[in-house]
């Protein structure tokens, strides 16, 4: 047996390509006997949060939080900007998983969007919101409370620039921490993001609408 | 005086509001500490501490500011990426701006191309990424963060030959502290385009506005 596995890992290094498209070699498991004190730490963080009693997440062993595990300092303060930005800021579910719905278009990050288009539509999000988005179409079925979200971050991400009137409605729906909150919720998935690509994070598809790969994500 | 000021202010706020309104309304106006929460009294006085020295009334912070309790966490995070990594300023600097070059934020480049340089980096590094070239001048270690993150940004994937050169010099650990310290400057760049902050340009390159602000 323990021959078998040396010449899969023979057949491995032949043919590195291969396994680095299967995706396991980045960011390996570390065994308990070889995490630090604050690697403890942040794994104990990691599963007393609300994401475990939500059902969503909170496994170690997934990407990002493997990546995060390799720096437990920032992971720390990464999974408490997290819990209060998803589950604490207020937000109604719908809003909040739509704003993670557009980082996740915004990083045509497949990961991200299949982890949340469920719990989107769950929240109450019309699923042809999301297919839209997924098509790079501006969404046709967007209550006003999405249309402001949508608007704020899209114009943030294509023009680097939020309009007065698109402030106005954020403002005036959202108040300034509200904004503040639907643009850390965005920035932090910018970073789940970057983890995820980092580490060849992938996860099988589902039934939701698949992102297609376009050169101008947010439509003018 | 003050009843010709007010007069003065209402008569060139109605006649002339688009004026007004691209000149002056302030996104994110101060608020008085007499009315700060307990979570913006504690937010305050993080901001004054160790190395930062901070005020809340600046961009982006006094963002951060309108909700504390996530203000509280990103200042902590940031302090950490900052200076708490144990990566040299020169590389730690030159992450942050090629965030700002991603985020075309001339904010925080004017802010960090300064402490780029002051750290040992090459002024023409940040030139070229300013240019939108591929800086000619990079030391080894320079280089391997720019492609980390460039690739991160540019194609959202990371080469064998990339990753595997950044494992080699940073460790799982300080990859996963550039890619933090790159992406917490993400929310930086949001809270100032929200805020529409602007600053004074000093004798920095500037960055050019471009399609394609990392070249293949």
């Amino acid at each position: 047996m323990k021959k078998i596995i040396a010449i899969a890992l023979l057949a491995a290094f032949a043919a590195p390509g291969l396994l680095s498209a299967a995706d396991n070699t980045r960011f390996p498991p570390i065994p308990v006997d070889k995490q630090t004190a604050k690697q403890k730490e942040f794994i104990k963080a990691l599963t007393d949060s609300p994401r475990s009693a939500n059902g969503g997440g909170g496994n170690i062993t997934n990407p990002p939080f493997k990546v995060y595990l390799r720096s437990p300092e920032f992971g720390a303060y990464a999974i408490k900007m997290s819990d209060y930005l998803r589950f604490d800021t207020g937000l109604e579910n719908r809003l909040t998983e739509l704003a993670i719905l557009i980082a996740a278009r915004n990083w045509d990050n497949d990961y991200i969007w299949t982890a949340h288009f469920g719990p989107a539509v769950k929240g109450g999000l019309d699923s042809s919101v999301a297919a839209d988005m997924a098509a790079g179409k501006r969404p046709a079925k967007m209550k006003e409370d999405e249309a402001i979200v949508y608007d704020l971050l899209t114009e943030i991400y294509r023009d680097r620039k939020v309009s007065d009137a698109t402030f106005a409605k954020a403002t005036g729906k959202f108040g300034e921490k509200g904004v503040m909150d639907i643009i850390g919720l965005a920035s932090y998935y910018g970073n789940t993001a970057m983890a995820l690509i980092v580490s060849n994070g992938t996860r099988p598809a589902g039934n939701e609408p698949k992102l297609q790969k376009l050169t101008q994500n947010f439509p003018k | 005086m003050k009843t010709f000021l007010t007069v003065a202010l209402l008569a060139a706020a109605f006649a002339i509001p688009g004026a007004l309104i691209a000149a002056e309304t302030q996104r994110f106006a101060p608020i008085d500490p007499k009315a700060y929460s307990p979570a913006q009294q504690e937010f305050a006085k993080l901001m004054t501490a160790g190395q930062r020295a901070g005020t809340v009334t600046n961009a982006p912070f006094k963002v951060y500011f309108a909700s504390p309790e996530f203000g509280l966490e990103a200042i902590k995070m940031s302090n950490y990426l900052r200076w708490g990594t144990g990566l040299d300023a020169r590389l730690s600097e030159l992450a942050i701006i090629i965030a700002a070059r991603h985020w075309t934020s001339d904010y925080i480049w004017h802010a960090h191309y300064p402490l780029a340089v002051k750290g040992g980096l090459d002024p023409a590094v940040g030139a070229d990424i300013a240019a939108g070239k591929r800086p000619t001048k990079m030391k080894d270690d320079e280089a391997i963060i720019y492609d980390l993150l460039t690739e991160m940004y540019r194609d959202h994937d990371i080469s064998d030959a990339t990753y595997a050169k950044a494992r080699a010099k940073y460790g799982e650990k300080g990859i996963t502290d550039i890619q933090a310290l790159a992406s917490y400057y993400g929310v930086t760049a949001m809270a100032l385009i929200t805020a529409r902050e602007k600053t004074a340009p000093g004798d920095e390159p500037k960055l050019q506005r471009l399609a394609q602000v990392f070249p293949k």
